[in-house]
């Protein structure tokens, strides 16, 4: 077992980690902003989400397609349409008593966040495990002093 | 039979596999959310199987271990095809299997020990 395998087998599941973890604080920040009607942009808040890809890094010793676990794209806007509320006393209610409010449902944040804390766990599991594999195999070095 | 001479090479080429595997399958944890991502593994027990069928006595060491993407699984609207469930359990299974093969290779080491040392 070389140990830089070693250390990569840590890094992939900490990349897991990772972009787990910013997928729930995006998930968080939506549904804080569930209700915000105004942003730095100007209009309401529009919905985040988190693009991932999966790191293949090309061929690092002996053709073996890299495994180097998941990257962060990037965080983008979902485009899809605002929800319009009627309600006249609201500051920013248009002529007819339309709010435009943001694109965030609660049900679709819970089941995300739901999917991320799941996913968390299985990486945690798997860097768990790698750490017990690699005290066994040290376990035969103390064996033979 | 594979002869004693072997017996470290393979069992080393065994926990090789396993470390190999368990990178493969973490890789795939790690790409859950991935969308469009096809899951790995890890081909290895069936060409062994093969060269051993062959010749009892073969050359073990020239079995190397293919990474390949596998098709055919069900596959969810984003197209990615890894389940978390089935991962877990390739990663328990492939776990014990690497336990194994260590205490395979530490009783092979303690029982030379032994013989050297003599009575």
């Amino acid at each position: 077992m070389g140990f830089g395998q070693l250390l990569s087998a840590t890094d992939i599941a900490a990349s897991g980690l990772a972009a787990e973890r910013l997928r729930m604080e995006v998930v968080a920040n939506n549904i804080a902003n569930a209700h915000s009607t105004r942003t730095v942009e100007g209009g309401p808040y529009r919905r985040q989400q988190v693009v991932f890809s999966a790191a293949l890094e090309n061929a690092i010793g002996g053709g073996r397609p890299g495994l180097g676990g998941v990257n962060v794209v990037g965080i983008e806007q979902d485009m899809a349409p605002l929800q319009s509320v009627y309600d006249p006393g609201h500051p920013d209610a248009g002529p007819n008593g339309m709010v435009e409010m943001p694109n965030v449902r609660l049900p679709h944040e819970m089941v995300d966040l739901l999917t991320a804390s799941r996913s968390y766990e299985a990486n945690l599991k798997s860097l768990q495990m790698f750490r017990q594999m690699a005290e066994q195999a040290l376990g035969l070095l103390r064996g033979l002093s | 039979m594979i002869p004693p001479s072997q017996h470290v090479d393979t069992l080393r080429q065994l926990m090789d596999v396993a470390q190999l595997r368990h990178r493969v399958i973490s890789h795939n944890l790690a790409n859950v959310n991935t969308p469009g991502y096809r899951r790995l593994d890890v081909e290895f027990e069936g060409e062994l199987a093969r060269q051993l069928a062959r010749s009892s006595d073969g050359d073990i060491q020239s079995v190397q271990p293919q990474v390949v993407a596998e098709e055919g699984l069900q596959e969810r609207a984003d197209g990615n095809n890894v389940d978390v469930d089935r991962e877990m359990g390739q990663l328990n299974k492939n776990a014990t299997l690497f336990q194994t093969y260590s205490q395979l290779l530490a009783t092979h080491f303690s029982s030379m020990r032994r013989a050297m040392e003599g009575p």
